[in-house]
This record gives structure tokens, C-alpha cells and sequence, in this order.
């Protein structure tokens, strides 16, 4: 299984990272031995949150072979046209390392805030996915034809984050170049009961989301299978729980380190090196080829 | 008086295909190890010209490359994009390239990217005043609307804005009492227009101006240039260093120098551009780069 780390954007004592500090994030995670770098998106009203496409970059400039993704991009509350362009800017600079998670979220008030419509996020997030992908073919949409470089003309990679919801399951399977599914809304039983569903329907790539880690939290809390799943425990713990997943036969896995005073979340800011490793050492490297370009 | 020379970012190199990352680190590299004060992009996005990177993402590219140099856009089309996500991007760049960013806006003058987008373009210069004004409110932590992005305390009121604006327009007022600056075309106006532009722009208060869009390629004669034709670098060496300087006496701080044509391909798509690059650094000592005081 590949594991993901949900990078940070602000140092130990919560003061922003520039790019040079991202990038140097970012080279720790790759040199680390792990696969991907993973940015949530958020336009949630009282919140700062950085645009998670620039972070991305920023993590691009300095590694060769990691992931770098999206967990998940607001699809629906943006301009499809717009976030195309952004996507096909991307893969060229990136050398297409981009999976571009996507999804609907779970905040009215993102909606509210950019104008978007709330109650139609599902289908906007469906016509956008495929306006994103014509474009990205060279397609002409309506008026708009973006004239993508060869480097980059095809489809970007797309997952879809559904949780609990049989018709955005079905498309993730059938549609979709992966699913996405939130550890930290749910538990290990519906993962098991909602993978098993993805695999009927013909679905290849699974990705857990949103799983909280913390190895050194004093309030590690026995493992309940139908409580929502983390790794707020002690390595050895946190080695077995992260199997299950694997025997499962999810792809990847995406963690959110917990420590460190910045950040939503609290997570991620005073992650060593030392750390990173330790993280590697929970489960075996994935040794399957990697779906995007190293 | 001294002169700001700034470079415009090239988008491909010598195959005609688009940089990645890493090359694009090189040539932002290149131009601040040279010495010059600033890179600077525009904003040819969603048009059949060319493909046109997205501006953010790809002026991030050179904020991860470089440590010093100013950062601006020449300019932004403002009204394309929704302004509770411009604000976000603008705010991220700030913050990840260390409040190096100066960000030249325009209302934009193309009705195809406009209908690309499904925005209205007879209304452009209205939306353009309001969209301004909801950036600015959200960069110094406001809520607008339903908005409310909080951004960090370090990076508010948010980044230098530049009006690009006509010289004889009721822009170039805002310009003056508005804005941090004004943004000139070279490409788009004559030597006479700039120079009375210039006047009426310091008789209105107005404090940095800056010529942009200045073509370089010094396979051209020493010719002096006249009244009616566009201020340019499209001559022998020996004159482009007399119209430096002639641009510095007249007054204006900085000038945005497109070598090659920056529009098609971009400079240093080769090591002759790159000398090139290099003997306009001769030609001119460049002022030290911009440092706004708030």
C-alpha cells in the first residue's frame, strides 16, 4: 500500500511557510521513502486556507517522483473552464504527477461564498469532471478551447471522493480513475462494506483519506472497527491498523500528522525527518508500478 | 534617475514545448542571478493566440526558484476569474513567495476569453471596479458577502495592486490615487502617448509608473524612435541602451522587457537568447529591486 502525507502549510509554531519551506517539506517526505504529497481544498468562511494547486507546486519544484494530489478540490464551487487551465498548467510544470481528487465537500457556506449552488453540488461536480476532461483532450466546450500543449494533452487523472453515497460509488468505479474515501468520517466496517461495492463494480484504485496519525498521542484509544479510524496510537498499532487496510486491498493510504502547534487540524508542522521514516517503516513500500509519471 | 529593468517569464523552450518546473526554476534563476530587479507575466489566458499558462501557478514556479527578486503581473484580467478565488490565489502567492508580489490588474479586452468563461464582456469595467474592491476588503481579513478568507496577519492587506491603464483614460486617475502604480503598454501605444501619459499620471499624484510589454531583440538597426511608433528594444544594442535611458530621464521607475517575443515563445528559449538576457544586463545597471513600504 502507498502512503500519502497531507502536507502542512505552516511551520512548528504555526508561522506560514513560504514556498522554499513547502519545497523543503516536500523533499523530506520523498527522501523519506514515501509516494505522494496530498492538499485538501477549503473555502470555508473564517478558516485561512491557502489555494492547494500552489502548494502543490510548490512540492513539485523540489521532488522528482511523488504523487501530488488533491483530497479533495471543490469541483463545484469553481469554474470548470478555469480549473482546467489550472490542471493542464499543472501537469506541464509537474511533468503530470497530478491526480486530481475531487468532490463536493460538506459546507454550504464554501457555496455561498463563491456564489456556486449547493443544492445541484452533484451533478455540477459531474458535468465539471467532464467538461475538465474534453478540455484536456483539446476539446472545444461551448465557447472555450484551451489549445493544450502535446506534453499534456489527455485526460488528467481523476478520483472522486464519495462517501456513503451509492451513485457517486457506482461513477467513481465506472467513470473515475479512483475513489476516495474519508477515514475521518467514517469507520474501518464501512470502508470494508463500501470497498467491497467499488470492487463489484469494476473499480481499480482505492484511496483512504484523512486519516489522523499521531504515534506519541497519550489519549491512543483502543480500536473499535466501528468508531471513525486513526492512527493516534502507538506505532506498533498504528503498523497493524494500516495492515487491515492493505489486507483489505485499499491502494493508498493518506495521513494527516498530528503534532506541531500550526495548521488546521493542529496536524502536520513539526514533522521530522526521523518522523517521516518511522511512518515508512509502518508498512511495506509498494513495489506495483505508480499510476503517474516518476 | 534610476530605471527598474524587469524580464517577462518565458513559457517553452527551444522545441516549442512548455517548461517544467525545474526548467522554469532555471530561467527565474537566470534572471535574478543577472541582476535584474523583477519577472513579470501577463495574462493572455483563454484565447486562440497561443496557449497561455495559468498565470499563478506558473509566476509560482519562479517564487520557488528565486529569493529576492520582485514578482508582478502585467496584468491580471480580473473580471474572468470570481473574485473570492482570485483573493485566495493572490494571498497564496503572497505568502509563498514572501510578500514579493506586486499584481498588475486589468478589466481585460478580449471578448473570446471572456465568452470561454461564460462572463459577460460588455459589463467587464463595472465587475472589474467591484471585483477590486471584494479582493481588497477580503485581503485586509473583511467578510464580503458570505466570504470571509482570514487571511494570516503577515500577509494582510494583501499584495501591491498596479492599474494597467490606457494613457488618456479615467483609469489612469485611478491609477494615481487608487493604486500602488501604473502599468503602460508599450506594445499597445506610442512613444508620444507615454509621454503625455506619463505627465497627466504625475500631475494626478501618481507615484510608480511602469512601461511594460516591451519587445527586445537586437538584430535591429540604430535607428532613433519615433513619436508614432511603439516604445520598443527592437534595434542595435548601442540603441536600446540610449532608450533606456531615455525612458529613465523622462521618469519612469521600472521598465518590462519582453526578449524575443514573449508572447509567442518566450525568452531564453535558447542559450543565444540567454546572451542576449545578458547583454540588456550590460546595457543597463538595473535599480535595486522594489521594496514597497506600507
Amino acid at each position: 500500500m502507498r502512503i500519502g502525507i497531507d502536507m502542512p502549510f505552516t511551520d512548528a509554531e504555526g508561522v506560514p511557510l513560504d514556498a522554499a519551506g513547502v519545497g523543503e517539506g516536500a523533499r523530506m517526505v520523498e527522501d523519506a521513502g514515501l509516494d505522494g504529497i496530498w492538499i485538501e481544498d477549503s473555502m470555508a468562511p473564517g478558516h485561512w486556507h491557502p489555494d492547494a494547486l500552489q502548494l502543490l507546486l510548490a512540492a513539485a519544484s523540489t521532488t522528482a517522483r511523488l504523487e501530488l494530489g488533491t483530497a479533495v478540490y471543490l469541483l463545484p464551487i469553481r469554474n470548470p473552464v478555469d480549473i482546467a487551465h489550472r490542471v493542464l498548467t499543472f501537469q506541464a510544470l509537474s511533468n503530470d504527477r497530478l491526480t486530481l481528487g475531487v468532490g463536493v465537500g460538506d459546507r454550504p457556506e464554501a457555496y455561498e461564498s463563491l456564489d456556486a449552488d449547493y443544492s445541484d453540488r452533484f451533478g455540477t461536480l459531474y458535468r465539471d469532471a467532464e467538461i475538465i476532461r474534453a478540455l484536456g483532450r483539446g476539446e472545444t466546450v461551448g465557447d472555450a478551447n484551451l489549445m493544450p500543449w502535446e506534453k499534456v494533452k489527455n485526460s488528467p487523472r481523476i478520483a472522486l471522493g464519495a462517501g456513503r453515497n451509492a451513485n457517486a460509488l457506482r461513477l467513481a468505479a465506472t467513470e473515475y480513475d479512483g475513489w476516495i474515501c474519508s477515514a475521518g468520517h467514517t469507520s474501518l466496517n464501512t470502508m470494508k462494506a463500501e470497498l467491497g461495492r467499488y470492487r463489484e463494480l469494476g473499480g481499480k484504485r482505492a484511496i483512504v483519506a484523512t486519516i489522523f496519525t499521531d504515534l506519541e498521542d497519550p489519549r491512543a484509544e483502543e480500536f473499535d472497527a466501528d468508531g471513525r479510524f486513526d492512527l493516534r496510537c502507538p506505532p506498533e498499532e498504528a503498523a497493524r491498523r494500516l495492515r487491515l487496510l492493505a489486507d483489505l486491498g485499499f491502494d493508498d493510504a493518506l495521513l494527516v500528522l498530528s503534532g506541531g502547534a500550526g495548521g488546521r487540524h493542529g496536524k502536520g508542522s513539526g514533522c521530522s525527518f526521523e518522523d517521516l521514516r518511522r511512518i515508512r517503516g509502518l508498512v511495506e513500500p509498494d513495489a506495483r508500478p505508480r499510476p503517474w509519471r516518476v | 534617475m534610476a530605471l527598474r529593468v524587469g524580464i517577462g517569464l518565458p513559457f517553452v523552450d527551444e522545441t516549442d514545448a512548455p517548461h517544467d518546473v525545474a526548467s522554469l526554476g532555471v530561467r527565474a534563476r537566470w534572471i535574478e542571478d543577472a541582476g535584474f530587479s523583477g519577472i513579470w507575466m501577463g495574462d493572455a489566458s483563454f484565447r486562440t493566440l497561443t496557449t497561455w499558462p495559468d498565470p499563478y501557478l506558473w509566476m509560482l514556479g519562479a517564487a520557488a526558484a528565486t529569493e529576492h527578486v520582485e514578482l508582478g503581473f502585467a496584468a491580471l484580467q480580473v473580471p474572468l476569474r470570481h473574485p473570492v478565488d482570485n483573493a485566495q490565489r493572490l494571498l497564496t502567492l503572497q505568502a509563498l513567495s514572501n510578500d514579493r508580489l506586486s499584481a498588475g490588474v486589468a478589466p481585460g479586452s478580449t471578448e473570446l476569453a471572456f465568452e470561454m468563461l461564460g462572463e459577460a464582456f460588455q459589463g467587464r469595467f463595472k465587475k472589474f471596479h467591484q471585483d477590486m474592491d471584494t479582493i481588497r476588503r477580503l485581503s485586509r481579513g473583511e467578510r464580503v458577502g458570505h466570504a470571509d478568507l482570514d487571511p494570516w496577519t503577515d500577509f494582510r492587506p494583501g499584495p501591491r495592486f498596479l492599474l494597467a491603464a490606457w494613457a488618456g483614460g479615467k483609469m489612469l486617475e485611478r491609477a494615481a490615487t487608487e493604486y500602488d502604480g501604473w502599468l503602460c503598454s508599450a506594445g499597445r501605444t506610442t512613444v508620444g502617448t507615454i509621454v503625455d501619459g506619463l505627465a497627466r499620471y504625475r500631475d494626478l499624484g501618481g507615484e510608480r509608473a511602469i512601461v511594460a510589454s516591451t519587445r527586445c531583440d537586437f538584430t535591429g538597426e540604430r535607428q532613433p524612435i519615433g513619436q508614432d511608433d511603439p516604445f520598443n528594444l527592437v534595434c542595435s544594442p548601442e540603441e536600446a541602451s540610449d532608450r533606456l535611458a531615455w525612458l529613465a530621464d523622462l521618469g519612469f521607475d521600472d521598465v518590462i522587457v519582453n526578449v524575443d517575443d514573449g508572447r509567442r515563445r518566450g525568452p531564453f528559449t535558447s542559450d543565444l537568447l540567454h546572451d542576449r538576457l545578458l547583454r540588456l544586463r550590460e546595457l543597463h545597471e538595473p535599480a535595486p529591486v522594489y521594496r514597497a513600504v506600507r
